[in-house]
């Protein structure tokens, strides 16, 4: 089963990646999702724990990346 | 004029009144120690003029805040969501509400994170004391989302990490 990377948005939430977690090589969507973190300014975040995910792995569930929201 | 002039001139106007008063009160009591009572009324003249000052200006902050309330509805107003996107957000919402044990109630979401209790509304985030009075808040500054992913994006960044509040409520405000 294939894991999705989001982002909440004016559609509700966008794809930003997705990938098959039995197979895909865990470095490079490591990698893809620092990139997506940096374009955005976010962080990742699992919806299945509400915490923080600083490396995702095999297991880790629904990434979401949350961008900084507030300010002034 | 004024108008055009705008703050920074009701502000040389104040510190030149408040300057000017304490100048003439200084000087009275070091010339006539006798008439210590026209020096106070010096001082005193300051001080009001310092407090209307500051009162002008929290209501000029708050006057800015609801102008920019008002412009954030009508935003939301005029926007028409694409399909399934409010209820994504509802979705989206209530799974992180359930996840950080938050309190949804009518028009607004209570987190605690740390002994911090945060209230967040549709509109912005804030902070809550012991006598459930909001001691300082700040807005959301991304317009192109639904309200309720507004307010699970900021639960999760406070749940993560409560400081970041003070850090928002520093920054000066934009609409992304």
């Amino acid at each position: 089963m294939k894991q999705q990377v989001t982002t909440f948005s004016v559609n509700g939430h966008d794809v930003l990646l997705e990938y098959d977690p039995e197979t895909a090589d865990m470095e490079e969507v490591n990698r893809a999702v620092d990139e997506l973190e940096k374009q955005s300014g976010g962080k990742a975040f699992s919806l299945a724990t509400g915490e923080a995910v600083d490396h995702i792995t095999r297991e880790t569930q629904d990434v979401s990346i949350v961008r900084p929201i507030a300010g002034g | 004029m004024a108008r055009r002039l705008g703050i920074p001139f009701a502000v040389a106007i104040d510190v030149f009144l408040i300057g000017l008063n304490i100048t003439v009160g200084v000087s009275t009591l070091m010339r006539h120690h006798s008439h210590w009572k026209i020096s106070f009324l010096n001082f005193g003249a300051a001080g009001f003029i310092a407090g209307m000052a500051v009162v002008s200006y929290r209501t000029h902050k708050r006057m800015q805040f609801i102008r920019e309330e008002i412009r954030r509805l009508e935003l939301e107003e005029r926007m028409a969501w694409p399909e399934g996107a409010l209820g994504l957000a509802k979705a989206n919402f209530e799974r992180v509400c359930k996840l950080l044990g938050a309190e949804a109630f009518n028009g607004y979401v209570d987190l605690r994170v740390k002994g911090i209790l945060f209230r967040l509304t549709d509109s912005g985030v804030y902070k809550i004391d012991w006598a459930g009075q909001e001691t300082n808040g700040t807005c959301y500054q991304i317009q192109q989302m639904p309200a309720l992913e507004k307010i699970a994006s900021a639960m999760l960044l406070l749940h993560n990490d409560p400081t970041v509040f003070d850090r928002w409520c520093r920054q000066d405000g934009y609409y992304v």
